[in-house]
């Protein structure tokens, strides 16, 4: 049995498709990440496996319950660490965490062992308001997970935090992984979803690919990928773009898939723009990506 | 259910704001409504013109001003320098006394002129009264000493505000509105921020029914509404002198039921309101003008005309203020004022049903 199955979940708002027929599966003790950028749907399909919005059509089952029909055995076995903060930011980390314990009734002793595992002590008489934000990160995580739920839900947990604490972050959700919880996490970034067991990758509503990060980057394999520089950027995407090569801009660069550099040297300078750099590199998942949606 | 009381009891107690409209706001503005709202009219300053000034003259504005209602300033000469003092506000009452005070008197016939300022017709109205009382008084006095039988003869008896303190009457109000204001508004500010803060989306991931979080959230409300009770109560009848002649026990009754319409109208409001300011508003508007104009606080709502009384009498607070005021001064208790129990009790299933039915749509998954 898989701890958490998505089937075909659609949700329409008015004539707007945001999510269609998206279908996963979630084996107990697995990362999986949804990535695409913002807007892609990702929020809308965790917040149907989470039962905050009611899909148009398909299901969703956690630890084998229909999250729409049978709610409260599937949230009893669910943890939600959403975007938008659920703590309450003018009580204490300790106070926060009560609540949730007594909301999910893992008793006063579940309260100890969330501050211990996710070390939190020093911050215990602290006001959230007051916590640094990899702090509010990990009570956050604490108060979603001290039922021991068998699957955890986790919107964009890492937005907004310097990379120390992102891999701080992480450490604590291998160690959930450890003791079989199943993980669902939405990112927008491309290294994160590296870190994952499994990736599915979402654009526009759709799931258009899913594996392993390393299966993922294969599909990459035989291709060939560059990244340049180009001045007007914004000129230069919209005419590679138009001519059906996969391109997206980092950084000031430009990195494209062509199976031969005069390719777009050829469409730019037909539009007045020179290549003052181009370099061969190793796919990324950013370039699968780019490359399936394109 | 445990955790979301303590929850909120932990808000309650954090929040500065909270706490000053819980305790210090009944307080101070009990202290400042009392003394300053008042219909016993006390020490207005009165100027006059004494053509005659004889004895019995002088016995008759001692008599007036004895009982602290009137409060002599000055004589003056003519009408024409009493007037100028009226005019500039530091008489509100001319008395002129005509040279044949005493003649007429004598003849059993009491002549004086009163000149009012006359700007605050309430005050005026009252002073009107004193000064005729007090005049009734000083002829029956005479009469008596001249061996007459008195020419009028009226004994009222007030039965249950033998001293016709308006405190009596007013401070039950005061206590009223206090309580609707916050139970009401504390209740709908609680449950909005919630909303506010984007709480209502944890909220459906969690194993709560959500009306259950909801009661739970409202439940330390009925504990706050209690204590402004006791708060107001008890200063009102501790420093006012109030009785409460229908005993605490049935007064705590009736306040618990009067808090459950309060408490629902909270709860109407936090499902109306999309943000604190707007709940406040909708608080203030429906909690503080109809419990001040409507429900017979200062304005006898008998007087009002018709269509008014029918608005007025629909208003919960009413109910609740006709039963403070009658267990307090009166000490009757639920067999007299089942009808207005009833009211309030009908007025809170009705709005904890149109809570229930309007929270629906965020509560439940979209």
């Amino acid at each position: 049995m898989h701890a958490l199955v998505a089937e075909n979940l659609t949700k329409r708002f008015g004539g707007f498709t945001a999510v269609e027929g998206v279908s996963f599966r979630v084996s107990d003790g697995e990362i999986y990440a949804l990535l695409g950028p913002n807007g892609a749907g990702k929020s809308t399909t965790i917040r149907m496996l989470t039962g905050v919005l009611k899909p148009t059509s398909g299901k969703a089952l956690v630890a084998g319950f229909d999250v729409a029909k049978e709610p409260y055995r599937a949230r009893e076995r669910m943890g939600y660490m959403s975007q938008m903060f659920s703590l309450y930011r003018d009580l204490s980390v300790e106070e926060n965490l009560m609540f949730f314990c007594g909301v999910y009734g893992s008793g006063r002793e579940a309260v100890a062992r969330a501050v211990e595992r996710m070390g939190l002590a020093p911050y215990l008489k602290t006001v959230v308001r007051d916590l640094p934000l990899g702090f509010k990160q990990r009570l956050a995580l604490a108060a979603a997970t001290t039922h021991d739920p068998k699957v955890l839900f986790l919107d964009e947990p890492t937005s907004g935090v310097d990379p120390e604490a992102r891999s701080e972050f992480w450490d604590l959700v291998y160690s959930l992984r450890e003791k079989g919880t199943a993980v669902l996490i939405t990112t927008h970034y491309m290294e994160e979803a590296h870190l994952a067991d499994r990736i599915g990758m979402i654009s526009s509503g759709r799931l258009v690919a899913e594996g392993r990060p390393d299966e993922l980057l294969a599909q990459g394999l035989g291709k060939r990928f560059w990244q340049m520089r180009a001045e007007p950027l914004n000129k230069a995407l919209a005419l590679l773009n138009e001519k059906g090569i996969p391109a997206y801009s980092s950084g000031g660069l430009v990195f494209l898939e062509a199976t031969d550099p005069e390719e777009p040297r050829s469409v730019l300078a037909a539009g007045g723009i020179e290549i003052t750099e181009i370099a061969e590199r190793k796919p990324s998942l950013e370039d699968v990506f780019v490359g399936l949606t394109k | 259910m445990r955790a979301v009381i303590l929850k909120e009891i932990r808000h309650i107690l954090r929040d500065p704001i909270s706490l000053t409209v819980i305790l210090v706001m009944p307080i101070a503005y009990l202290f400042i409504f009392l003394y300053s709202i008042t219909f016993d009219i006390k020490r207005v300053p009165l100027g006059v013109v004494d053509y005659q000034n004889s004895s019995l003259s002088r016995d008759f504005l001692n008599n007036l001003t004895a009982h602290g209602c009137f409060e002599l300033k000055a004589y003056y000469p003519d009408e024409a320098s009493l007037m100028r003092d009226v005019s500039l506000g530091k008489i509100k009452l001319g008395l002129v006394i005509p040279q044949d005070f005493d003649e007429r008197l004598s003849a059993g016939s009491l002549s004086y002129a009163g000149w009012f300022e006359g700007v605050e017709g309430n005050s005026t109205n009252i002073a009107r009264g004193y000064l005729f009382s007090g005049a009734a008084g000083f002829l029956l006095g005479q009469a008596e000493k001249m061996g007459l039988a008195p020419p009028l003869d009226v004994r009222p008896r007030y039965l249950y505000n033998p001293m016709l303190r308006s405190r009596w009457f007013l401070a039950p109000g005061f206590s009223a509105i206090i309580l609707m204001l916050v139970a009401t508004a504390l209740t709908a500010l609680s449950l909005v921020r919630e909303r506010e803060e984007g709480k209502v989306e944890v909220l459906r991931t969690l194993p709560v029914n959500p009306y259950a979080f909801v009661a739970a959230k409202a439940l330390p409300y009925v504990v706050i509404g209690l204590v402004d009770f006791f708060i107001t109560i008890g200063m009102v009848s501790l420093i006012y002198r109030v009785p409460v002649k229908g005993g605490i026990l049935s007064l705590t009754g009736f306040t618990l039921l009067f808090l459950f319409p309060a408490l629902s109208l909270g709860l109407v409001i936090s499902s109306i309101a999309r943000a604190q300011r707007e709940a406040w508003f909708l608080a203030l508007a429906t909690t503080l003008l109809p419990s001040i104009i409507l429900s017979g606080f200062i304005f006898p709502v008998e007087s009002m005309p018709m269509w008014l009384r029918i608005i007025a009498e629909a208003m919960p607070v009413r109910h609740y203020l006709i039963i403070l005021r009658s267990v307090m001064i009166k000490g009757v208790g639920l067999a007299e004022l089942w009808p207005h129990a009833l009211v309030l009790g009908l007025y809170g299933i009705a709005l904890l049903a149109i809570a229930g039915r309007r929270m629906r749509a965020w509560l439940s998954p979209g």
